[in-house]
């Protein structure tokens, strides 16, 4: 087995493109992976300033050396979810990350927001789930620091991997607005939402791991305590399968939704945002979700009663 | 040796110092090898 491109001693095999790459050739290809995802989404412009989410892990490191490198403006942005030792880890590595590079890094810490909202808060007064729960906090939070930044997209790491399984849970429950709405860019539907973009959507974990291991970049290799059984774990783990039976079945499965599917859900989803009345951002809603999440949290804080003025 | 560990092909990178091993590779009884998950999710 050769390298594709210079023919030298390979060092990670592609099975869904049935390509060996050396490590130069490798960090190469998945560059321009990227670069081309961006340029045929019309994801950046050359003079966009980009806010990229950054949780600590392969992926969104990947994504930020990735855009760095292609020579975006950039900035991080941080989430601090006071899990333990893990979120303890990650901001430690996020943070020396952005230093070694002499990048700009933005951390909110979800622990000083609103009398305290770090996941293990929030999870345990309300019903939601640690996923839900964070979900919620992320979105409006990118949201928020975008808005609060002047930033004109916000860039995330979801790989082929997340979008897949993804697709495959809004599948199986038949979630037509979800799927009207699951593409690699999402616009800013309106004033409030910032416009999203996803530039590793058809690259996969295995390719966003090896780019991270070539590039000698620390991330969190431990998985979040909290995901521990999550659905979506259990999805991937089902696509993988048949990836393992047949290499190039996630790819396939995405790109053709992208490509025949979701324009067809996209085409009879007559969801507008309205505005919620607690926080006078976009909403679907009486109140947005994040507000919902807020207002139940406040009501449950222990010392704390309905009514009473925060 | 992924197959005897249970791990499906592209959901672990084979490590051995700084370099990345191919399933074809033969690793000896003294190497140090590390198998990393690259899956990752919640929700």
């Amino acid at each position: 087995m050769k390298c594709v491109r210079c023919r030298a001693k390979p060092e990670t095999y592609l099975r869904a493109h049935n390509a060996a790459f050396c490590r130069p050739c490798y960090l190469e290809h998945f560059r321009r992976q990227v670069e081309r995802a961006i340029r045929r989404e019309r994801m950046l412009a050359p003079t966009d300033r980009v806010l990229v989410a950054i949780s600590g892990g392969k992926d969104s490191l990947a994504l930020w050396d990735v855009l760095v490198h292609l020579g975006y403006a950039t900035t991080g942005l941080y989430l601090a979810q006071g899990i333990g030792e893990y979120s303890a880890r990650s901001r430690t590595l996020v943070e020396s990350f952005a230093a070694a590079r002499s990048l700009p890094l933005t951390v909110v810490d979800l622990a000083q927001e609103e009398g305290g909202l770090d996941i293990p808060t929030v999870a345990g007064l309300t019903r939601r789930s640690p996923c839900a729960a964070c979900g919620t906090l992320k979105r409006h939070h990118f949201d928020r620091a975008a808005r609060a930044g002047g930033y004109d997209v916000l860039a995330t790491g979801h790989n082929l991997d997340d979008e897949a399984a993804r697709l495959f849970g809004n599948v199986l429950h038949w979630q037509r607005d979800h799927l009207a709405r699951q593409r690699p860019v999402l616009e800013a539907s309106a004033a409030g939402f910032v416009r999203k973009v996803k530039p590793l959507y058809l690259l996969s974990e295995y390719e966003t791991a090896t780019y991270a291991f070539m590039r000698g970049i620390e991330y969190v290799v431990e998985e979040c305590p909290n995901s521990t059984g999550a659905t979506q774990l259990l999805y991937k783990n089902l696509l993988n399968r048949l990836e393992a039976e047949s290499p190039g079945t996630k790819g396939t499965f995405l790109r053709e939704f992208l490509r025949s599917g979701q324009p067809a859900f996209a085409a009879v989803d007559e969801r507008a945002a309205g505005t919620c009345e607690r926080c006078d951002q976009p909403s679907f809603g009486r109140v947005c979700s994040y507000c919902a999440l807020v207002n139940e949290v406040e009501r449950k804080r222990p010392g704390r009663h309905v009514g009473e003025a925060s | 040796m992924l197959r005897d560990l249970g791990v499906l092909p592209g959901t672990a990178m084979v490590i051995r110092g700084d370099l990345l091993l191919l399933d074809t590779e033969m690793v000896e009884d003294e190497d140090e090898i590390e198998v990393r998950a690259v899956i990752s999710g919640g929700a």
